[in-house]
């Protein structure tokens, strides 16, 4: 039982971690410019697809995670630059409905050059070998790339961490999202510091995305917009536009999810004779086994009370300040 | 030093400023009065480059930045404390000022200026770790002047410093300004205490509706019948 529990705190903390990375990234972008960049799902798919081109070129994860991460930052560049700078201060339904048509966009480009490359829609991920299979600590048995996740979860948000509140140009990325007027009157170069957004949130994408693949084992072009959608739910869960708030919702979500899947079916799983036979059957009639595919269910309700009981949620601010 | 001329600035369908034209030269302390809405505030947010004006030009010494961005100007020595103080709440006093010193590059230039708006409100020395909402509304606007202080700016623009404030701090605010004049800093003032504005300024403007309908020396604009009427009240108390 101790160790089914340690086994699922580990899965839950690896999604977190995957949840955590891709909701910061909406989260920086948001505080600053106001805009939902659904399109933040599809740098993952990109991620997915260099690290398909690159390992399959027969570059090693340490020579192809450097591209991986560059590629899609630098997508992540012209899509600020291209798409969503030159309606910068639009009204949020314009640039809600942009970021849609810049998913498309990727979607349907990534499929052209699949075409073109004579590959399938359904890829096979080839994943490396050091992130294959299982780790055996005592009687756990815990997959290698959900230790990967829960360290790269831990490591590049510590760095992010210390990126914002010791940098200058981490506080010039706090100060505009919660006073965007009050940033220019310091001098702060706006330009710049959304880049930065769209550039950090890009790179966090990437290693989510490739982390995902490898999970997943096969990418598609349209594999961003379940990501997508979940980490904008753990964005809302611990208050939009809030950098330590989307860390925590991604978490949130990821001990959710995990805590559905493991009480399905818990009923079955109690050793006979370790609970009363009363207990027992009350478990198995309310949480059968079958639950597990209401996963999802679960979590959107979890969404909806949330929002009902606290609307900025966990740690976001009520609204913005006044404008300048 | 700073000169506009002829600026019109709308929002919307709104015309905020219809020609609005009005010189600082260094060293002086100008300030702009009139009542709420009359495009005071517009006025600055305009020089600090947060507003584009449809019509009109604005010189700093000598260069034309009617079209320059906000950090640019910044940059050129022009620094603006808004009205309603716009701490970044969230983050620390230091990390406040730090801000402040955005578009400089000089370290040691930075720390020496830090010393001297800690110097000039010793009570933010005490609260430099603390989050800026945590202030009381008087420590707010000192950091807010003392932010806007850390660009090392040859012309200040301070909008509405003692708005909200009680009379001991208003005094105390006033106290800064003077002294940051004797200190040699140009100065635009937007006030609403129009009494003590003309007190420490040499010249001033009232603007009303988007225009500027009167100028000239504060001491000759105190005596004039028509603002003690509009705008001083009887007995010198400010609407």
């Amino acid at each position: 039982m101790i160790d089914y529990t340690i086994q699922q705190i580990i899965n839950a903390l690896s999604a977190g971690s995957l949840y955590a990375l891709m909701a910061v990234g909406l989260a920086m972008v948001f505080g600053i410019l106001r805009l939902i960049n659904f399109a933040h799902g599809d740098l993952m798919m990109i991620a997915a697809y260099i690290a398909v081109f690159s390992l399959g070129a027969g570059l090693s994860v340490a020579a192809a995670l450097p591209l991986i991460v560059l590629g899609t930052v630098i997508v992540g560049l012209l899509m600020e630059r291209v798409a969503y700078r030159p309606i910068r201060g639009a009204p949020d339904v314009a640039m809600l409905l942009t970021s849609f048509a810049v998913g498309q966009i990727l979607q349907n480009g990534t499929l052209l050059v699949t075409r073109l490359a004579g590959k399938p829609t359904l890829i096979a991920f080839p994943s490396p070998d050091i992130l294959n299979g299982v780790v055996n600590i005592g009687t756990l048995t815990i997959p290698k790339v959900n230790i990967a996740s829960f360290f790269a979860g831990v490591i590049l948000l510590g760095l992010l961490s210390l990126f914002v509140t010791r940098t200058t140009l981490g506080l010039s990325m706090r100060a505009a999202a919660e006073d965007l007027p009050a940033a220019r009157l310091m001098g702060i170069k706006v330009d710049r510091v959304v880049a930065t957004a769209f550039a950090i949130g890009a790179g966090l994408a990437a290693v989510a995305g490739f982390l995902y693949a490898v999970q997943a084992g096969q990418i598609n072009p349209y594999m961003g917009f379940t990501p997508v959608l979940k980490a904008f739910i753990a964005a809302v869960i611990g208050g939009f536009g809030s950098i330590a708030g989307a860390v925590l919702g991604g978490y949130v979500l990821g001990f959710l999810e995990v805590l559905v899947t493991a009480l399905a079916g818990i009923g079955d799983l109690l050793p006979a004779g370790s609970v009363p036979p009363e207990v027992k059957s009350f478990l198995q009639q309310w949480l059968p086994s079958g639950l597990a595919s209401w996963r999802d269910a679960v979590v959107f309700v979890v969404l909806i009370l949330v929002l009902l009981v606290r609307p900025q949620g966990i740690l976001g601010r009520r609204s913005r300040e006044d404008e300048l | 030093m700073l000169e506009l001329a002829d600026i019109h600035v709308r929002y919307g369908n709104i015309r905020a400023l219809q020609g609005v034209s009005l010189r600082v030269d260094a060293g002086q302390l100008v300030a702009l009065i009139g009542s709420n809405g009359a495009g005071k505030s517009t006025t600055l947010r305009t020089i600090s480059g947060l507003l584009r004006p449809t019509q009109g030009t604005i010189t700093f010494e000598g260069t034309d930045i009617t079209s320059a961005a906000a950090d640019r100007i910044v940059a050129m020595g022009i620094s603006h404390c808004p009205e309603g103080r716009h701490i970044f709440g969230s983050l620390t006093v230091a990390e406040n000022l730090r801000l402040g010193a955005v578009s400089r590059s000089d370290a040691p230039g930075i720390a020496a200026d830090l010393a001297m708006v800690l110097d000039l409100f010793p009570i933010l020395k005490e609260r430099t770790g603390q989050a800026g909402g945590t202030l009381s509304g008087g420590e707010q606007q000192m950091l807010a002047i003392a932010r806007a202080l850390m660009s090392r700016p040859r012309l200040l623009l301070l909008d509405e410093p003692s708005l909200g404030l009680a009379p001991l701090m208003v005094e105390r605010i006033f106290a800064t300004i003077a002294a940051l004049k004797a200190q040699g800093l140009t100065i635009l003032l937007v006030e609403q205490n129009v009494h003590q504005a003309l007190g420490v300024a040499d010249r001033a403007y009232v603007v009303e509706t988007g225009r500027v309908t009167l100028e000239g020396e504060a001491d000759v604009l105190r005596q004039d019948p028509k603002v003690e009427q509009s705008y001083l009240g009887i007995g010198g108390v400010a609407l």
